[in-house]
C-alpha cells in the first residue's frame, strides 16, 4: 500500500530525513525500500509483515515512527459532535462469528459529487482512482485508520435488513464495479430481503452501490473474520485494500474511530443529517489484555544488559501500557503481542539489533551420530573422483513432464505427481534420473562429442503416496560404446570406498542395452546397473550416436562404505607367475573363469587378462605363499588343479 | 696369427672411432666379437691348433685385442651419449608452446562447490550436517514450525500439493518441501538436545520461473539448541558465516517476522554488485537481505514435546542457491538448472 509522507506528518512530526526515515523503519521490521517523489512529496510503498495489521494505516505507521524516533504522536481526530435525528432505522442480524463487530449509521439528504481538490490528490496518490465523495471518503478512513467501511445506498436494501451469513457456494454476485462471481462455500455475505447485498470484506454489491441518485446512506466498518476472509480471497482470486487488512486482523476497537471520521467527513462534503445513532452491534467488549515480562528472562533471551528505565520508556513509546517490572498492558490493535517472547522482541528490535554486541555460544559441541545425519565428506569425495574421471555435475530438477516418463518406458499412473503442477513439462516427481541427464546429452551433442555428465539425486517412488519413497542415486553417461570404461569407472569407485560388489549380465532393464547391460550387486543388495543404453532409448530421446552409463543407488552404496584400512606387509618371499593361454567357450562368461580359477586356492594373489584374441584367451596367475618359498612342484600342481577346474566348465588349455 | 691379431685390432679400433651411432658400434662388435661368426672370436678358435709354446703368447695377445676392442667400444659408446647429449637442445627440439594434452577434467556443479564451503564453515562452528525428506507433510514443513492452516504467512510459500489417487491419505496432507525448516521439526522430535545441526536442500514453491525466481531452489537451515542461547548469540553466528561466507563483506540486521522465531530477525549483506554505492538490484539500499533466523519460538518446542523454559535456541535459513549466484557472480537462477557443458566447464 502506498504512504505518502505528507500525510504522515499530519499525525507525526517528522525532523529527519525520509532516507534517514526509512532505514530506521526497516531495521525495526517495517521494510521501506520503495519511494518516489511526486509533486514535492514522497510516496513510498512499505513491506508489512503479516503479524502487523496496524501498519497497513497511515495513523498505525505514524505511531510507529512516534516510538523509533521518540516523538510525539499528535491526537486523532476530534471527537464528533452532531445532533441525531432518529427517523430511520435499520433491521441488522449479526452473526458474531463472521463480523465480529459492526459500527454502522445511516445519514440522510446527502449530496453525492465529486471530491473536493484534496480529498482527491489523497486518493491518487494512494493509487486509486476518485469515484465519488461518498466512497471517496470511506477508502481515505481505511488508509487512516486500516478499518474498512462500506457506503450503501440505503433506499436500495430490501426490507430495510442486513442479515450477516455465510455463502452456501454457487451464489451469483455482482460487484460494484461490475464483476460476476461465483461464490465459494463459507464466504462472508450480507443480504437484504432475498438479495447479496455485500461481500465482506472484499467487495460491495453492485445491488445497493451509491450513484449520483442516492440521496440517504448507510455508511459501517466491519471487523471480519480473518480466516474466512482469507480463505474467501484465495478461493475467488481476489483482494481489495479492505480484504488484505482483515485477512490480517482488524482492530476491534478502530471501528467506532473510523466511523466517526467517515461520518464528519461525510458531513462536511456531501451534507446531509444523520439519520440514526451509531448503531454498533459486537460480539462482547474489546477490552486490553495483560502480559507480563520480566526484566531478568528479558536479559537471558537477549544477553544484553539494559535498564529497566529502557524497556519501560521504549514500551510506552509503543502505546503500551507498563506497570512493575513488568505487567504489560496490549491495546487491541496489537494481536501480534501476547506472550512474553513478543514483548522481548519489542524491546530487542527498537532497541537496534545493530546496538547489541556480537558473541558465539559458549556450549557443548557434539560429536555422536544424530537422527538424519549425512555424510558430506563422503558425497564430496565421491564427485572428486568422477571429476577426475572427466565427468561434470548437473542438478536438474525434481519435477518433469509425462512426455520423459513415457519415453523412457515408465506408466504415468505409478509415478508420484502433483496436483497443481506450474506446467504440464514439471507434473510428475522423477522416479529415474536417466531421463534427465539423457535430455543434457541431447543438450550437449551440438557443441561437444565426448561428453561425460553425471548427477546425485533423489528418485521418487510410489506408485502413491501411500508408498512414496525418497532414494539418492547416483547416475551418469558418458557418449560412446564405453561399457569397459564405465565399469572402470564404477569399480574403482567401489574399491576405492570398500564396497564388495558383484557384477554380473542383465537383460532386464527397459533402459539398457539387452546384449551389453549389466547388473551390480552386493551380497544380497542391489547397488545399480551399468551399460550401454538402448538404442530405441536413445532414439526416443533424440540422441545420435551411442551412450554409455551408470546408476548406483547412493543410499545403499554409503550403508555399505567401508574406510578403515588394514596394513598388510609386503612378502619376504617371492611370488611366481604362470601364463595360461585358455580356449573359452563362447557360452562361458569371463567371470565364471575367473571365480573358477580364484576358489582353487588361497595361493592364488592375482589374476590378470592379458590377451584375448578370438581363439584364445591368455590369463596371467600370480601365485604367492606368505609363509615360504613355493616350489616348481607345487606350482606345477596348482596349476594342474586350475586346469582341471577350467575343464569342467569345457574350458581348454591350449598349451 | 700375431699380424693377423694386429690386424683386426687396428681395423676394429679405426671403425669403432669412426662409428656415429650406438646401433653400429653394436654392428661393430658382432662383426669382430660376435659369438659365432666374429672375426676375433673365428681367430681365436684356431688357437687350439697352434704349437703350445707359441699358442701360450699368441692366446695371450689375442685376449688384449679383444680387451682393447671392448674398452675401445666402451669408451665410443660414451662418447657418442655425451655428444648426443650436448646437443639434445638441438636435434631434440619441441614446440612447447603447440596445446596441451588434457587429462579428462570434470567440473564441480556451483552448489556442491557453496555447498562445501558452507559445510566447513559449519563444521567449525561444531554444526553436524543433516538431511531429509522433500516430500514433506503439512504438519512438518508448516504447523510444527507455527505456520498453523490458515496463517498469513503461508501466502509467500505456495506450495505443491501431492496427489493423493489410490491413497487413504487426504489431499492437501502431503506437499514438498517449501523450505528447509522442515528438518527444524523433525530435528527436535528426533535429536536430543543440546545439539547443533544445519540442513540443506532442495526447496519447491509454486512460482513463477524468472532471472530470481524458481519453482525448485536450494536453502539451507542451521539450529542451535541449548541452555541460556542469546539473541547476541545469534548476531555472532551469522555475522561469523555470513563473512567466512563472503569474505569482506559488512552486515547489518534488522527485525523480522518468520512464525517459527520470536525474536526473529533478518541480516543483510551490503550488497554484491555496487559496494553498497547504490544500484537497481539493491534498490538504491546498498544493502540486500540475505538470511532469516531468529531465536526458536516456544510453540516450535512445544509442538516437538520439548519444554521452551528449559530450552533456548535459534535457527536461520538462507539461499543456497542464492549464495551459489553472489559467489560466482551469475545473473540468472536459471544457469544451476541449465545443463549446458559450456556454462559446466566454468566452474
Amino acid at each position: 500500500m502506498l504512504i505518502p509522507l505528507s500525510w504522515l506528518k499530519e499525525y507525526v512530526d517528522i525532523k529527519i530525513p525520509f532516507k534517514d526515515l526509512a532505514e530506521r523503519l526497516s531495521e525495526v521490521g517495517l521494510t521501506v525500500e520503495t519511494w518516489h517523489e511526486q509533486d514535492g512529496d514522497i510516496i513510498f510503498d512499505p513491506e508489512v509483515t503479516p503479524n502487523r495489521p496496524d501498519w497497513m494505516s497511515v495513523y498505525g505507521i505514524a505511531r510507529e515512527i512516534a516510538a523509533v524516533t521518540n516523538s510525539k504522536l499528535k491526537n486523532q481526530n476530534a471527537k464528533l459532535q452532531f445532533k441525531i435525528n432518529k427517523s430511520l432505522k435499520i433491521d441488522i442480524k449479526q452473526n458474531y462469528d463472521l463480523i465480529s463487530r459492526m459500527t454502522s449509521v445511516i445519514i440522510k439528504d446527502v449530496k453525492v459529487k465529486q471530491s473536493p481538490e484534496w480529498l482527491q490528490k489523497r486518493i491518487k496518490q494512494i493509487g486509486l482512482r476518485p469515484i465519488n465523495n461518498l466512497v471517496d471518503i470511506t477508502n481515505y478512513v481505511l488508509w487512516v485508520y486500516g478499518s474498512p467501511l462500506h457506503v450503501f445506498d440505503y433506499d436500495k436494501i430490501r426490507g430495510h435488513q442486513l442479515i450477516v451469513e455465510k455463502s452456501a457456494g454457487g451464489e451469483a454476485f455482482r460487484s460494484l464495479d461490475g464483476i460476476d462471481y461465483h461464490l465459494p462455500n463459507g464466504a462472508i455475505i450480507i443480504k437484504d430481503l432475498g438479495r447479496i447485498v455485500d461481500l465482506p470484506p472484499i467487495k460491495g454489491g453492485q445491488n445497493t452501490a451509491v450513484s449520483t441518485e442516492t440521496k440517504t446512506v448507510l455508511l459501517h466498518s466491519v471487523v471480519c473474520n480473518p480466516i474466512l476472509s482469507r480463505r474467501a480471497s484465495q478461493a475467488l482470486g481476489v483482494r481489495s485494500d479492505s480484504s488484505a487488512v482483515s485477512e490480517r486482523g482488524v482492530d476491534p476497537n478502530g471501528t467506532v474511530a473510523a466511523v466517526d471520521l467517515a461520518l464528519s467527513l461525510v458531513l462536511e462534503l456531501a451534507g446531509g443529517q444523520v439519520a440514526s445513532e451509531i448503531m454498533d452491534h459486537k460480539t462482547q467488549e474489546f477490552a486490553p489484555w495483560t502480559v507480563e515480562m520480566s526484566h531478568d528472562r528479558l536479559e537471558k533471551i537477549l544477553g544484553i544488559k539494559i535498564s529497566s528505565r529502557e524497556v519501560k520508556d521504549i514500551l510506552t513509546r509503543l502505546g503500551l501500557e507498563v506497570a512493575g517490572e513488568y505487567k504489560v498492558t496490549v491495546p487491541t490493535f496489537r494481536d501480534d503481542l501476547h506472550i512474553e517472547e513478543d514483548l522481548i522482541e519489542e524491546v530487542g528490535r527498537i532497541h537496534g539489533y545493530n546496538n547489541f554486541p556480537k558473541t558465539l555460544p559458549a556450549g557443548p559441541v557434539s560429536t555422536a551420530p544424530v537422527a538424519y545425519a549425512r555424510d558430506f565428506d563422503l558425497e564430496f569425495r565421491v564427485k572428486s573422483l568422477l571429476k577426475g574421471d572427466g565427468y561434470s555435475e548437473i542438478y536438474t530438477y525434481s519435477l518433469v513432464g509425462e512426455r520423459q516418463l513415457v519415453d523412457l518406458g515408465i506408466d504415468p499412473g505409478k509415478t508420484l505427481r502433483v496436483d497443481n503442477p506450474i506446467s504440464r513439462d514439471f507434473e510428475y516427481l522423477r522416479p529415474r534420473m536417466i531421463g534427465n541427464l539423457l535430455e543434457a546429452m541431447k543438450l550437449n551433442q551440438a557443441n561437444f562429442s565426448d561428453i561425460r555428465l553425471y548427477e546425485l539425486g533423489k528418485h521418487y517412488t510410489g506408485p502413491t503416496i501411500g508408498k512414496a519413497k525418497e532414494e539418492y542415486w547416483l547416475s551418469g553417461a558418458q557418449t560412446g560404446e564405453k561399457f569397459y570404461e564405465v565399469k572402470g569407472i564404477i569399480e574403482t569407485l567401489l574399491i576405492q570406498f570398500g564396497v564388495p560388489y558383484e557384477i554380473k549380465p542383465d537383460n532386464t532393464s527397459a533402459q539398457g542395452h539387452p546384449g551389453r547391460s549389466a547388473v551390480i550387486s552386493s551380497g544380497d543388495k542391489l547397488l545399480g546397473y551399468l551399460g550401454e543404453m538402448h538404442p530405441a532409448l536413445l532414439a526416443r530421446f533424440g540422441i545420435k550416436g551411442h551412450v554409455s552409463g551408470f546408476t548406483i543407488n547412493y543410499d545403499t552404496f554409503t550403508s555399505l562404505v567401508n574406510l578403515n584400512k588394514k596394513y598388510r606387509p609386503i612378502s619376504k618371499f617371492p611370488a611366481v607367475v604362470q601364463d595360461v593361454s585358455l580356449i573359452i567357450p563362447e557360452k562361458v562368461l569371463y567371470g565364471d573363469v575367473l571365480e573358477a580359477i580364484w576358489s582353487t586356492s588361497k595361493l592364488i594373489a592375482d589374476v590378470q587378462l592379458l590377451d584375448k584374441h578370438e581363439q584364445s584367451t591368455t590369463l596371467r596367475i600370480t601365485f604367492q605363499d606368505t609363509t615360504k618359498n613355493l616350489t616348481d612342484r607345487e606350482v606345477n600342481e596348482l596349476r594342474a588343479k586350475i586346469l582341471k577346474k577350467l575343464a569342467e566348465l569345457g574350458v581348454k588349455n591350449k598349451d | 696369427m700375431q699380424d693377423k691379431l694386429i690386424d683386426i685390432k687396428n681395423e676394429a679400433v679405426a671403425q669403432i672411432l669412426a662409428a656415429k651411432d650406438a646401433r653400429e658400434l653394436e654392428d661393430i662388435r658382432v662383426e669382430y666379437l660376435g659369438k659365432s661368426a666374429g672375426k676375433l672370436t673365428l681367430l681365436i678358435k684356431k688357437l687350439p691348433g697352434l704349437p703350445p709354446e707359441e699358442k701360450a703368447i699368441v692366446g695371450q695377445f689375442a685376449n688384449e685385442v679383444k680387451q682393447t676392442i671392448e674398452e675401445t667400444l666402451q669408451a665410443q659408446k660414451k662418447a657418442i651419449q655425451k655428444e648426443k647429449e650436448a646437443n639434445i637442445a638441438e636435434t631434440e627440439k619441441i614446440d612447447v608452446t603447440l596445446p596441451a594434452v588434457f587429462p579428462p577434467e570434470g567440473h564441480l556443479h556451483p552448489i556442491t562447490k557453496t555447498l562445501k564451503e558452507v559445510y566447513e564453515v559449519f563444521k567449525f562452528m561444531g554444526y553436524q550436517m543433516i538431511t531429509g525428506p522433500e516430500i514433506e507433510t503439512d504438519e512438518y514443513n508448516f504447523t510444527r514450525v507455527n505456520m498453523p492452516k490458515d496463517a498469513p504467512s503461508r501466502d509467500a510459500q505456495a506450495s505443491f500439493y501431492l496427489d493423493t489417487r489410490n491413497s487413504k491419505i487426504y489431499p492437501g496432507e502431503y506437499l514438498l518441501r517449501t523450505q528447509t525448516s522442515n528438518m527444524q521439526s523433525r530435528a527436535l522430535e528426533r535429536i536430543r538436545p543440546p545439539f547443533r545441526v544445519f540442513s540443506p536442500g532442495k526447496c519447491f514453491r509454486v512460482d513463477d520461473v524468472d532471472a530470481s525466481h524458481g519453482f525448485e531452489f536450494w536453502q539451507f537451515e542451521g539450529i542451535l539448541i541449548d541452555k541460556n542461547i542469546t539473541v547476541t548469540n545469534l548476531l555472532g553466528t551469522l555475522d561469523f558465516i555470513l563473512k567466512s561466507l563472503l569474505p569482506g563483506t559488512e552486515v547489518r540486521f534488522k527485525s523480522g517476522h518468520f512464525g517459527f522465531t520470536e525474536p526473529s530477525i533478518e541480516a543483510m549483506i551490503r550488497c554484491t554488485i555496487c559496494g553498497g554505492r547504490g544500484c537497481p538490484y539493491c534498490k538504491n539500499l546498498g544493502w540486500s537481505e540475505i538470511l532469516g533466523s531468529g531465536m526458536t519460538h516456544p510453540n516450535v518446542y512445544k509442538a516437538a514435546g520439548i519444554d521452551p523454559r528449559g530450552w533456548t535456541g535459534f535457527a536461520f535459513g538462507m539461499g543456497l542457491s542464492r549464495l551459489a549466484l553472489l559467489k560466482n557472480q551469475i545473473d540468472d537462477l536459471r544457469v544451476l538448472t541449465n545443463s549446458d557443458l559450456r556454462i559446466l566447464k566454468q566452474f
